[in-house]
């Protein structure tokens, strides 16, 4: 019997201490307030819709105004507790929570003002690798500054299979491998295996199997038809995503992404699309407006998802949520509902598991 | 761990700037600003950054084509099991028709494990507007240095040559310069192409844990999966491989281009590097003043050189073709050369100059 274990190639960890490094990126952000830094300029408008939500008295995450008369867009797990906002001049606010979006974990909270400063979002389409983005603050100069590191785009749901480039003469999709830990793996899919159909669509190949999978997101639930040894097997199974951590204990990645003690945020997973940043941000400096170079807002930085990488939600995602979470179309009370709903899946899974 | 600030201050010109950018007044420069790849300051203009940024999107848009990933399979016995694992990593064509650099440790496993050149390798390549899974297989590796090989086995899409990169000389980097790093943290992720970091050259790494690595450090964050990917300067000129970490965000470790460079022959024709030490068996006389060579105490009998011909008293003027002038400068070639290589040695001996050739042994 044969156990294959799926190992990232280590990036070799050196644990020795390093010696003090001289000028660094970082030093193009400078300290907060410091007017030197040449993005002060640029990010000085998004600074004015960026604020600091707190809960119970703590500095928790960052926030962008949205509407003029008190909505503001900020990461809906973080919240707990009672919720306020300060504002530019310093003033707290009560913030109530008026919507939360889990798929891209957005809330919508108010406060009681009337003319605050919107960000107006800018489409990220023809942004391409390379160009500048900086994450704004709430207060003088940038957040973090930093690249695009991969342009924005849908993040695919994964089976977790390698699948064979010839495929079978009868068509499917033939299973190379199984990833471990993977959503395959626990479903129970095996090398050889053969996928036939996915929710009721006839897969003609592996191409058109990955084609098939770019409209699912890492959460989705799927039915699969495969071929083993003859039979047809049906299989059911939810579609994991990048970096969602395994099912069975830590892997390299996870120990490599969290080396040195920095934190990634807790919510780093299971976004439908996002825009790939180098910036170093904190899980707790999340939730503030991201500009380029114009000093146009791109997004909304979303999350702390690892150690070469902060994701942000882009405009083009964001602008078609805002009128309908205003308008309660994403009651708060889902936040609780994940909850529930996460304790369910895991209960689920130890029946499915052969 | 303090990290030194400059203490060069800049007046605040944070108003004129936000009324430039009000009035939208154009571009001052009649020429727009280009983006020199040596300079080793940041930019501090909104022009400049803008050339900033169109120097970094060139060299993506130039090297990305080149970025590949690599995946091998390592097989372990384990208790008398067979296990497998899958290496992830990546690497970078320098040559049309498909040469591959990457990292030793994607490719090799670490001593006394042995490792032979010749392995297959599956590449993860760019290919027109899709992605390819194409076969290589392993060349040589450097495995203190952390380099290695890898010769892709197919044909690639521009009329059956590989886009590639061009190898720069990494000596010439200086603290500061701005860098920009590609590769597949995490292992490559279908949908997910090469992945790009920006920062500077923070200097270099010459020890790590006792061993002479000479590594390139930035502040270009990467993590497993980027293993034997490439870090470019802003002309897109090849200047590092990647190869380990630190715990802080800003120890990035490179192995430089120069260590492929000296090894480049070798690593082609398979060589597993760094070679057993090799030996000649001499004792060198080190006290001797100018003496215009390096000057044999002793040539020890049944050791390489004696039985290459070399007497007790001969001062060694030429060394495999080079001029010597001191018991290092023989150490120095040596260095470089692997048992069972044949020297020629030119010694002075009575006034007259005798030719020898010695065959190296091992130490």
């Amino acid at each position: 019997m044969t156990a294959r274990r799926l190992l990232t190639a280590a990036v070799v960890v050196l644990l020795a201490s390093a010696p003090a490094p001289a000028q660094t990126v970082s030093e193009l952000v400078s300290a907060r307030g410091k007017s030197t830094s040449p993005f002060a300029p640029i990010v000085a408008k998004a600074n004015e819709s960026t604020v600091r939500v707190r809960c119970d008295d703590k500095d928790t995450v960052l926030g962008t105004i949205v509407f003029a008369d008190g909505y503001i867009l900020t990461k809906a797990s973080e919240l707990k507790g009672r919720v306020t906002v300060r504002m530019a001049d310093g003033t707290e606010e009560d913030a109530e929570i008026v919507a939360v979006h889990t798929p891209t974990d957005l809330a919508l909270v108010k406060v009681a003002a009337d003319d605050l400063h919107p960000v107006s979002f800018s489409s990220t389409r023809k942004v391409p690798v390379g160009n500048f983005v900086a994450a704004a603050s709430a207060g003088t100069g940038p957040q973090s500054v930093g690249i695009v590191s991969v342009a924005t785009r849908n993040l695919r749901g994964y089976l977790g299979v390698f699948l064979a480039r010839i495929d079978p003469d009868k068509g499917g999709a033939k299973v190379d491998d199984v990833a471990p830990s993977g959503a395959a793996e626990t479903a129970g899919l095996k090398k050889g295996d053969v996928i036939c159909e996915l929710n009721g669509k006839t897969i003609t190949g592996e191409q058109a199997l990955r084609k098939l999978l770019e409209s699912f997101k890492p959460g989705d639930e799927v039915k699969l038809k495969l071929q083993r040894e003859g039979k047809e097997i049906e299989k059911k199974l939810t579609l994991g995503g990048p970096g969602v951590p395994p099912t069975s204990g830590p892997n390299r990645g996870d120990i490599q992404n969290t080396l040195g003690g920095h934190r990634l945020s807790v919510r780093r997973t299971g976004f439908p699309t996002i825009l790939q940043t180098d910036m170093i941000l904190k899980p707790e400096q999340c939730g503030g407006p991201v500009v380029d170079l114009d000093g146009k807002v791109l997004g909304v930085s979303i999350a702390r998802a690892g150690r070469v990488e902060t994701w942000v939600l882009p405009s083009e995602t964001i602008t078609p949520l805002l009128a309908d979470m205003k308008s309660g179309k994403y009651p708060p009370i889902s936040l609780k509902k994940e909850e529930n709903k996460a304790d369910k899946k895991d209960d689920k899974k130890e029946k499915d598991e052969k | 761990m303090i990290v030194p600030r400059s203490a060069r201050r800049v007046a605040p010109v944070r108003v004129l700037f936000a009324a430039l950018l009000l009035a939208g007044i154009p571009a001052l420069a009649a020429d727009p600003v280009k983006w020199d790849a040596a300079r080793t300051t940041a930019p501090d203009s909104p022009a400049e950054l803008k050339a900033m940024q169109d120097a970094v999107h060139n060299v993506v848009v130039k090297c990305t084509p080149a970025t590949v990933g690599v995946k091998l399979e390592n097989e372990m016995v384990i208790k008398g099991k067979k296990l497998f694992s899958m290496a992830q990593g990546s690497g970078v064509i320098v040559s049309p028709d498909g040469l591959v650099l990457t990292a030793a440790h994607v490719i090799s496993p670490e001593p006394p494990t042995p490792y032979k050149a010749g392995r297959e390798v599956t590449l993860i390549v760019p290919f027109g507007s899709q992605v390819k899974e194409v076969k290589g297989k392993t060349l040589g590796v450097n495995r203190r240095m952390d380099s290695g090989m890898i010769q892709i086995t197919e044909k690639g899409p521009n009329d059956g040559k590989w886009p590639y990169v061009s190898v720069a000389k990494a000596a010439n980097i200086k603290k500061g310069q701005w860098l920009l790093t590609l590769g597949h943290p995490g292992g490559y992720e279908p949908g997910r192409p090469p992945v790009a970091r920006l920062g500077r050259f923070q200097g270099l790494e010459r020890y790590i844990r006792g061993v002479e690595m000479n590594l390139l450090r930035t502040d270009t964050t990467i993590v497993g999966g980027d293993s034997g990917g490439p870090l470019f300067d802003l002309a897109g000129s090849l200047v590092g491989i990647h190869s380990q970490i630190g715990p802080p965000l800003d120890v990035n470790l490179h192995v430089s281009t120069d260590t492929f460079k000296t090894d480049w022959d070798a690593m082609l024709a398979g060589d597993v590097l760094p070679y057993p030490p090799a030996k000649l068996g001499i004792v060198f006389d080190e006290k001797a003043k100018n003496p215009g060579g390096a000057l044999v105490e002793e040539a020890i009998k049944d050791e390489p050189a004696a039985a290459g011909g070399m007497k007790d008293g001969d001062l060694i003027v030429k060394f495999d073709g080079k001029k010597v002038a001191s018991p290092d400068d023989v150490r120095d070639i040596l260095r470089k050369k692997k048992p069972g290589d044949e020297v020629e040695v030119i010694v002075k001996r009575d006034g007259e100059s005798v030719t020898l050739t010695v065959k190296l042994g091992r130490k």
